[in-house]
Order: C-alpha cells, then structure tokens, then sequence
C-alpha cells in the first residue's frame, strides 16, 4: 500500500503543499512532517503517553532546491489491554511562511488482551496551508486487521482511502496491502506488499510519475522491507520500499529511509531520521528526500507503571521448584524490577533481552505472591495471574507445584 | 532379668534421650536460625517507626502462637509498597486472624504455607467450607497448592462455589498439583480469551477429569 497508516513504526513522512511553481512542471511543496504514531501492535502496549517533538528538518523533492522548516507536534496515547487509543497534531513551518496543520486520530481494539487478532482504523485531517484551511488539504481514513499466530511473528491486511483537494480540484485514491512481521532477539521484520491506485496525477506527475490511461487513474505496486532493532538506550530502524508498474502507469522506483532514536533520559529523546519517501497519494505526501531531527519529551513519567499491560509471568518447571521467568515490555529508557515473597520483597533489577526486559528467578514450590513495577511507580501484577489488591497496588498469585 | 538384658534396655534408652536431645536441638538451631533471618529481613525495613511497629507485632505474634513467616513477609510487602506503618499493622492484624480461622479450618493439623494459602483464599471470597472440605478429602498431605488454584480461580473470576466444587471433585479422583496448576492456567488462558470463567472452567475441568480414574480414593492414596 501506498500508505503506510497503521504501521506500528511509521516512519515521519509529510503532507504537500499546493504550491505549484509552474504549470507544467507540476512542482509540490513539502510543508507538513507527520509526527504521529498510528496505534498498532505497539500501541496496545502503552497507556498513557503524552508526548511533545520539535526539530528541523531539510527537505528536498524532485526538481527543486532543498528547503528547510520547523516541525513542532503533539501526540496523546491512551490504552488498555483491549482498546488504544491516539490523538495527535501537528504544525510545520518552512523556510518560504508555509506553513501546515494535520490531526491524526486513530483506534485500535482487540477481542481481549491475549487475543491473536486485532482491528485497527483511523483517519485524519491536513490542511495544506493555515491560510487557507478547508479550501486545500487531504482527508483519509484505513482499516488494517492483524493476526499473530504465535510470539514472533503475525501477518496483517488492510485498506485505506483518502480524498485530496486543491486548486478547487478534488481526487481520490485507494490502497490496500498485505503483509508478514517477525521478531527474532532485537530485531524485528516486516515485509509488506500493496497496491494502490489515485486520480490525483498532479501529485504522482510531481513525483515522474505519469500514466498513459485515458481514464487518469493511475495504479502502482508496492513492496516494502522493513528491520527495526532495538538494544538499550537505542532503537534503529531502516525501510527500502520498491515502485512498480501496474495497468499503463510505467514507474521503477526505489527509496531507503533510516531512522535513529536514542533515549537520553526516561523523557527525553533524540530522533535522527533520512532517506526518501516515495509519493503517499492516499495522504497525498509528495515524494521527497529530507534529513531530519528532532528532540521527543515524554510526560508519562508520572505514571510509567502503567504504560505496559504486556507484562508476562511464565513458571518453567524444574525438578526441585520451578524457575519463574517475567517478560516485560516497556521502553528502553526504563527501569523495571521484579520483586516478590520469594525475593523478600526485595526489587530485583531486569535485564534487557531482544526488545523485552527479563528476569528469571528460581522459586520453591507453593504459593508466591509476584508484582513489577517501572521506574519505580506502583507495583502490578503480571498479566496472566491472578490478581490480589492489597497496600492500594496489586500483586499477582503464583502457584508452583 | 538378665544384666545383659538390663544393659541393652539401658543403651536403648540412653540412645533414645541421646535422640530427642539432638531433636531439640536441632529444633531450637532451626529456629533460631529463622528468628536470626526474620530480623536480618526486619532491619531492610529503613523507617524506624515502621520497624519497630513490625518487630513488636512479630513477637507478640509469636507469642501467640501464630507463624510469623506470613507476617513478615506480608510487612514486608507493604514496606515495598510504601503502605504507612497504620496500614501494614491494620494489615498484619486481618492477616494473623485469617490465619487463625485457617488453622480452625485445616485441622487436625497445617503448614505455615498452607495457613498462609488459606488466609489469602478467605481474604479473596474462597468459601471457609470450602478449605474445609479440601482438607477432609486429603487430610493427610499438604493442600497448598490446591488452595493456592482455587484462590487463583475465585480471583480470576469463577464463582467461588464452582470453583470449590470443581476442585474438590478433582482432587476426590486423585488430581495431582501439578494438573490443578495446568488447568489453572488453561482456564486463566481461555478468560483472558473472552471465554466466561465459569464456561472455561467446566471445559477444561472436564478435559481434566476425563484423565482421571473415577473410582481414584485420594485418602487411600496419599496416606503416609
């Protein structure tokens, strides 16, 4: 697809800008980074998070000069183990006064926490100048289900649809995609291939890319690549994505985009990210090469015990007792600890293992009483046992035979 | 009476006071040892007020005659949880009377593990006739575990009494722990699923069952 919306890692990308700089060479301005997250598996994991980004950034489309703006966003994220839900927006100034406006709300449920499937849409709003909103912008809307069929890996299927207006012409484009993710250790793999197909061939002309079909839509195949790896304070990600013809629209594209975030501190992060984006008509963002960074604060410090419900307990038998493993997921920056009656109620500090953080720790057989907790913020119980309130938190029931 | 036998039932009885003396020894190293490592884990706890709280209602616990195992690692999860010392006294003292009602209930006699599982099962809603009748069917061997999985059913959700009854039926055919703890988890599985506790537990308590000998006499079985 086209678009990549409901991606759980998607990579900034940008709005356009109705800027035609001539008639016949059909130049498209960049003026609007994406700064948004769509809720996907990931989102599933966080709670709360409310999130400030601001940087700059350097952007470059085919035939024009390299252009510089500031970016500054806002994300909220609310979830439970059955529902996520995200709300952001953002505004971007370029260097010529342009500048751009884009909402982004989207919606993410699962039949229950450990359900394999999960249902996921949005849609969002952009308006192309802030002078001039409601007359020149783009509105699109997906839906994408997912299935995991084991820990480490899943498959994932989705639509998506958006409508862009300017210069008092409106467009509309279609996309649908399929795709397979894996996990192995730190890293993570997602191969996804789409078609799309847009009457908007002022965006697509912008990008070199024409058709020679009397109707004006033009249609495309997609394929995308992406590996993500993620090792303390550092998380990486690279996505190469290949255009081909399809149905008398002759395209042979390639792009590469890298992106970088190093967590300095539990709320404060860098975000380093480059490559090309290839035309996304369904948002209608153009194609462009642009360098950018950007510094992320967090605000969910507060309540950071809460952001992740994927809290795993797993008991392995032994012959004499059992081992008791805890898998947590939560972010690289944090610090989680396990801690129990088997401990003393001493915390004990988890290491970090592929994108999880882990402990395993030999228990007798009986009954344990088992809690986590993130940098040092309420304790919770793991999710698959039983839970206990006590002392306002709550403690999970361990059995060992 | 010969001077041989004489001599042999004077060793036999010097060997037995030899015994019980090292017995209580034992005993008393044993437990002086768990005294020793009660207050080494009292001393982590930093508030003065707090320890001095806890230490007091160790020892009059003991006094008493309640296992102060339970106590101390309840107080200590309270430390953790940054409880008040009011609030990990209010809970001590809940803790220690369902520790009495325990011993009540699992009579003739209990382990420290399986007071402190049943003072959890009746903290959590698990029916008093129910920890009873899970120590007449199997008075004779430790019922900790299966406590610990009606406890963990309850909190999860069954209907306490569906819960007592399947686990006592379970348990009435020979089920071991480790097949309650398995179901246990099955059905924690299947909730987590969307599946209704009650359904998942007749499901899966069945699948259980069918396992089981039907004519299985547990007391026969586990009788020292």
């Amino acid at each position: 697809m086209a678009s990549c919306h409901s991606s759980p890692r998607l990579p900034p990308s940008t709005l356009l800008s109705d800027r035609r700089t001539s008639p016949h060479s059909a130049v498209l301005r960049v003026t609007a980074l994406i700064l948004v997250t769509a809720p996907g598996a990931e989102a599933l994991q966080v709670r709360h998070e409310n999130r400030i980004e601001s940087g700059v950034a350097r952007i470059e489309q085919p035939g024009t000069r390299a252009r510089s703006a500031l970016i500054l966003g806002g994300l909220r994220q609310h979830s439970e183990p059955t529902l996520a839900t995200v709300l952001a927006g953002n505004v971007t100034w370029a260097r010529d006064s342009v500048a751009a406006l884009q909402l982004i709300a989207g919606i993410a449920w699962r039949p229950s926490a450990l359900s394999r499937w999960q249902l996921e849409g949005g849609g969002s709003a952009a308006a192309f100048e802030l002078s001039d909103i409601g007359r020149q912008g783009n509105g699109s809307g997906w839906l994408r289900v997912r299935r995991r069929f084991a820990a480490h890996y899943g498959l994932f299927g989705g639509v998506a649809a958006g409508n862009t207006v300017r210069a008092a012409t409106s467009t509309n484009s279609l996309a649908g995609d399929v795709g397979v993710w894996a996990t192995a250790g730190a890293f993570d793999v997602e191969a996804e291939f789409g078609r799309a197909r847009t009457q908007d061939s002022l965006l697509m002309a912008a990008s070199r890319v024409f058709t020679r079909r009397p109707t004006g839509w033009l249609d495309m195949d997609d394929v995308a690549l992406t590996v993500s790896w993620s090792e303390g304070s550092l998380d990486a990600s690279v996505t190469q994505r290949w255009r081909t013809s399809l149905r008398g629209t002759p395209v042979e594209q390639a792009a590469l985009q890298a992106s970088v975030t190093w967590a300095l501190t539990p709320n404060v992060a860098v975000v380093v990210s480059g490559g090309r984006q290839l035309a996304d008509p369904v948002r209608g963002a153009p194609d462009a090469t642009m360098m950018l960074a950007l510094v992320r604060w967090s605000f969910s410090s507060t309540d950071t015990a809460a952001r992740m419900p994927e809290a795993a307990a797993a008991v392995t038998r032994l012959a004499e007792g059992s081992n008791l493993k805890v898998r947590i997921r939560a972010p690289i920056s944090a610090r989680v600890e396990v801690a129990g009656s088997f401990s003393g109620w001493d915390p004990i500090p988890l290491t970090r293992e592929g994108g999880y953080w882990v402990a395993e720790v030999h228990v007798a057989p009986g009954r344990h009483r088992v809690a986590y907790r993130i940098d040092g913020g309420p304790w919770r119980a793991p999710t698959q046992l039983a839970k206990l309130r006590e002392f306002g938190g709550e403690v999970g029931l361990l059995i060992v035979p | 009476m010969t001077l041989a036998t004489r001599t042999n039932g004077f060793a036999r009885s010097m060997i037995r006071r030899a015994a019980l003396a090292v017995a209580a020894i034992a005993t008393l190293s044993a437990a002086s040892v768990q005294l020793g490592a009660q207050e080494a884990r009292l001393l982590a706890i930093q508030d003065d007020a707090t320890r001095s709280m806890v230490r007091d209602f160790i020892e009059a616990a003991r006094a008493r005659g309640t296992p102060t195992e339970p106590l101390v690692s309840r107080a200590l999860e309270g430390v953790a949880f940054r409880a008040t010392a009011k609030r990990i006294e209010q809970a001590m003292v809940a803790l220690e009377e369902r520790i009495g009602r325990s011993r009540e209930l699992l009579a003739p006699r209990a382990t420290v593990d399986e007071l402190a599982a049943a003072a959890d099962a009746l903290a959590n809603g698990v029916p008093a006739s129910a920890i009873r009748d899970l120590r007449k069917i199997a008075p004779y061997r430790q019922i900790t575990v299966e406590i610990g999985v009606l406890t963990e059913l309850v909190a999860k959700g069954v209907a306490p009494k569906k819960a007592a009854v399947m686990v006592r039926d379970l348990m009435a055919r020979g089920a071991t722990g480790t097949q309650l703890t398995e179901l246990n988890a099955a059905v924690q599985q299947d909730v987590a699923f969307g599946v209704t506790p009650v359904a998942a537990l007749e499901l899966r308590g069945r699948g259980v069952m069918s396992l089981l000998s039907p004519s299985a006499s547990v007391n026969a079985a586990i009788r020292p």
